[in-house]
């Protein structure tokens, strides 16, 4: 079974150097793509990743054992996000690079993205910022609705139908662009 | 609902709109996570955050993360600026400050005392005793010390400022171990002694000669007729005990103390002031005129 970030992180504060590596690994990536899908750029991405690393080991010890750390984690970096945003105008990727998701695309990854990804990516960065990070915390990082709802200050029940009506208005603007390929997919 | 409820959990998700609509929303949702996986990390970013992580305490970093630190220094700043403000409050505006109803003011300096302003040594004033007072010659003795006071009082105005002859300070130390009766306070104001309005000195008394000697040293001005000198000598040659007493001042002025010695102020216990003449002897010039008969003395031989 493998181990919880939750746990990483008390082998960290154990002592453990293995265990932070580990945590980065798997953590990093979810903060950085969180980053990029909230609006940032690469190098930004990666530095607000590192600010909440900080933060999050800064703050261990008010980290209770029985939460999970990813969702600590993410509501760190929403609230780094937050700030970042405040200080002045995010540093917004380049419009070609929202549909690259971020980082140079290798080769295969440009051969094997369809014109429908990018429309997804598009469509997703289209929304506005509450729904979008609505489907980034229930969606894409797979948080419990309890955490998402703890994180966003909604009640459970509104995550679940947000959700729900987030997805909905997403195909939506698909729908007239994708109809046929949908098809595909399936 | 289990608190662990995902979207991605069987069953879960919105508010049923039938099980197509359900699949359709988590298919669109699965591509939604292919379309935008999450990215890799640049290939330093564990060193590069290992570094950061241990990186010192850095004041600007803590100012950023810490409320309660930018709290702390507002708070010091504004602490800081209240007491020069404070300070330039008072200064600038200040209120009259009351006058007390009783002050303690230090005194003026007091202006140099010349030796003329200096009194004679006062002798506290008492009652004479039943029995003194009955005594004969208590008002003569009174009179005696008087006249001692005063002849002190006159020999340090002579030398007041100026160092003192040789051996003076025994001859003051003398001075002011007399037999001192009780009496009246005595003050001079020594130059307000008045003029002698005695012109002939042929017919003086000895008494008489030795009041005009302490007029003469009170006064500050002295002058000495030369008829005055040819009197005293006179009288020194052809006087006794007593009158010699009254002259001894005189003698000792005027030619040798030496001679004075032995003749002390011709009153019970009267102090010998051979010491007082031997210094007074140089501070009296003499007056030389001979136009109105004041010629200067004779050379005198000497008592017989």
């Amino acid at each position: 079974m493998s181990e919880t970030p939750g746990d990483l992180l008390a082998r960290f504060q154990g002592g453990d150097e293995d265990a932070f590596g580990e945590l980065v690994a798997r953590m990093g990536p979810r903060l950085k793509g969180y980053f990029l899908r909230q609006g940032a750029d690469e190098a930004t991405a990666e530095d607000l990743t590192q600010n909440a690393f900080l933060r999050v080991l800064q703050s261990a010890r008010r980290y209770r054992p029985e939460g999970r750390l990813d969702a600590f984690f993410l509501r760190v970096a929403r609230n780094l996000w937050i700030d970042h945003r405040r200080r002045g105008p995010p540093s917004v990727r380049a419009e070609g690079a929202a549909r690259d998701g971020g980082g140079a695309p290798s080769p295969a990854e440009l051969a094997g993205r369809s014109d429908r990804a990018a429309r997804l990516r598009q469509a997703l960065a289209d929304l506005d910022g509450d729904t979008r990070e609505l489907l980034e915390l229930a969606v894409l990082q797979g948080l419990p609705y309890r955490d998402v709802a703890g994180i966003l200050g909604i009640p459970v029940g509104t995550v679940k139908s947000r959700v729900f009506y987030a997805l909905r208005r997403l195909r939506e603007q698909l729908g007239a662009l994708a109809e046929e390929r949908w098809e595909d997919v399936d | 609902m289990s608190r662990e409820e995902t979207f991605w959990d069987e069953g879960a998700g919105a508010p049923s709109e039938g099980g197509a609509m359900q699949g359709d929303l988590r298919g669109l949702a699965a591509e939604l996570r292919e379309a935008w996986p999450d990215p890799s990390l640049s290939a330093d970013f564990a060193g590069r955050l290992r570094q950061r992580a241990a990186a010192p305490w850095r004041w600007r970093d803590a100012w950023r993360r810490e409320p309660l630190l930018r709290i702390a220094a507002g708070l010091l700043v504004a602490c800081g600026l209240a007491v020069p403000v404070m300070a330039m409050i008072r200064l600038l505006v200040v209120a009259e400050p009351r006058q007390p109803a009783v002050t303690l003011e230090l005194p003026l300096p007091r202006p140099a005392r010349s030796p003329d302003d200096e009194p004679v040594r006062a002798v506290p004033p008492a009652l004479p005793e039943p029995q003194e007072s009955s005594a004969e010659g208590w008002v003569p003795a009174l009179e005696r010390d008087n006249r001692f006071h005063r002849l002190a009082a006159a020999w340090r105005k002579r030398f007041a400022g100026r160092p003192p002859p040789a051996g003076a300070a025994e001859r003051l130390a003398a001075l002011d171990d007399p037999a001192v009766r009780a009496g009246l306070e005595l003050r001079l104001g020594l130059r307000t002694a008045a003029a002698s309005l005695r012109r002939d000195w042929s017919a003086a008394s000895p008494g008489e000669l030795w009041a005009e000697l302490e007029r003469q040293l009170c006064r500050g001005e002295p002058e000495i007729p030369a008829d005055l000198v040819a009197r005293a000598r006179k009288l020194w040659d052809g006087g006794d005990a007593e009158a010699r007493g009254w002259l001894s001042g005189w003698i000792a002025v005027l030619v040798d103390p030496a001679l004075a010695r032995g003749y002390p102020l011709p009153e019970p216990g009267g102090p010998d002031l051979a010491v007082f003449w031997d210094a007074a002897r140089w501070e009296l010039p003499l007056l030389e005129d001979a136009e109105d008969g004041r010629s200067p003395p004779p050379p005198w031989p000497g008592p017989r």
